[in-house]
């Protein structure tokens, strides 16, 4: 009886194994199959684009008067407590990890989805606080309304209990910028430090040439 | 069942074992613990901190982790504070790839159970500074628990968690849900993800 059950334990154990195998297999090939590449990558390509748009210190600017620097692109709004200044802190900190002549070839810009509560000086000077490199950018809601739209985000106001009282709820997403003003790169809220600061630097020094996949190296990134 | 087939009395004494067994449970499951009065209900405010904001910032939040080592849930019902104007519980839900803020009315801190406020998830809301909020400030905070009344925390200004999360491993700016350890696993759902929820080990079955 007793040898019985050996017999049936190794059986089942061994599909157990054979199981298992096939799913590592499966594993393995998933990054380097095509569609875990193309995906991100495809997407990208319709995104994104040049705009004008209005800096803090009042000057009409355009994302290709930064070409030939990588840009960290975020939307958010200045009265947000949490989600805008940890994106912030943590761009900052990521910057800190570059040499100086890597991070003066880039470009930290902020636009707002608040356009009527942050004014060009109220921008300016809560960017400033982070980093004095950082560019506030503003427009009218509808200028606004069209960069969105060319960066897919999507942003509303909500708990409205005033005219200036609400909060906005928005994207989060990071855009790395490569040097030709093309989407290179999503990161998600809140990006991790080191993993920004690689990606940064990969874009700076491969000129974003070197695309390892992006699945692979989320993956790197958890563990 | 493996006494199956024995002896009748085995089976017999064996059945009253369960019995016993069973009736020992339900007396333990009714008296869990020896209930502490609510003069005794205490909550434990740890790792708080206020986010220093740019002086010209009108709005900055609190953090801190709430830890109920008692028999019963407790609630934080209301917080104050003299910095701002007003100050409100907070919460951050995610609408698909959208971050949205909304007030909620209590968090609630399961019995034996602890809650995590902190970047992403809830936080004490400070509306409209009276005065800025720079790194190395104190700011107190005054909160009021359902059972464990009033409770003022004196807590420093920082730029981020990372300063006084200095000794966990985890990547704190990095989690962006809302912990809430409890032994009661059925609390809300949209907690449990990404959250440090003990994951509950397969049966196996052989």
């Amino acid at each position: 009886m007793s040898q019985n059950r050996l017999t049936k334990e190794s059986k089942s154990n061994s599909i157990f194994v054979k199981n298992l195998l096939l799913l590592l297999i499966g594993i393995l090939l998933l990054p380097s199959s095509s569609w875990a590449k193309n995906d991100l990558y495809d997407y990208l390509k319709t995104i994104g684009g040049d705009f004008t748009l209005t800096n803090h210190f009042g000057e009409k600017t355009s994302l290709k008067d930064y070409q030939g620097k990588t840009v960290l692109l975020f939307f958010g709004y200045l009265n947000c407590p949490d989600v805008c200044p940890t994106a912030l802190i943590g761009i900052k900190m990521a910057l800190r990890q570059l040499k100086d002549e890597e991070r003066k070839k880039t470009q930290v810009l902020f636009i707002t989805v608040d356009p009527d509560r942050d004014d060009s000086q109220f921008m300016k000077e809560y960017l400033e606080a982070f980093d004095s490199s950082f560019i506030g950018l503003r427009g009218s809601t509808e200028e606004i309304a069209k960069v969105g739209k060319q960066y897919n985000i999507r942003y509303f106001k909500e708990q409205i209990k005033s005219e200036s009282e609400y909060n906005v709820a928005h994207s989060t997403t990071l855009y790395l910028i490569g040097a030709d003003g093309s989407v290179k790169d999503l990161l998600s809220h809140p990006a991790n430090q080191t993993y920004l600061a690689k990606r940064l630097r990969e874009e700076l020094n491969h000129g974003g040439k070197k695309q390892s996949s992006p699945i692979l190296d989320r993956l790197k990134n958890f563990f | 069942m493996k006494n199956k087939g024995n002896i009748f009395g085995t089976l017999l004494t064996f059945g009253i074992l369960v019995l016993l067994g069973f009736i020992s449970f339900g007396c333990a499951q009714s008296h869990p613990h020896t209930k502490p009065a609510d003069s005794h209900a205490v909550i434990e405010v740890k790792n708080g901190w206020v986010r220093a904001m740019p002086p010209v910032a009108k709005n900055s939040a609190a953090y801190m982790k709430f830890s109920n080592n008692n028999a019963s849930e407790d609630q934080l019902i209301s917080v104050s504070s003299s910095i701002s104007e007003k100050a409100e519980i907070h919460e951050i839900v995610s609408i698909g790839d959208m971050l949205s803020m909304r007030k909620v009315e209590l968090i609630l801190i399961p019995a034996k159970g602890s809650v995590d406020l902190k970047p992403g998830g809830y936080h004490i809301m400070l509306l409209g500074l009276k005065s800025p909020i720079k790194v190395g400030d104190l700011v107190q905070i005054h909160l009021t628990f359902e059972k464990a009344g009033k409770v003022s925390v004196s807590l420093p200004a920082q730029e981020s968690a990372a300063m006084v999360h200095g000794n966990h491993n985890m990547d704190h700016s990095n989690s962006h849900k809302n912990d809430v350890h409890s032994p009661d696993h059925d609390m809300d759902n949209k907690h449990k993800e990404k959250s440090e929820y003990p994951i509950k080990p397969m049966d196996h079955k052989m």
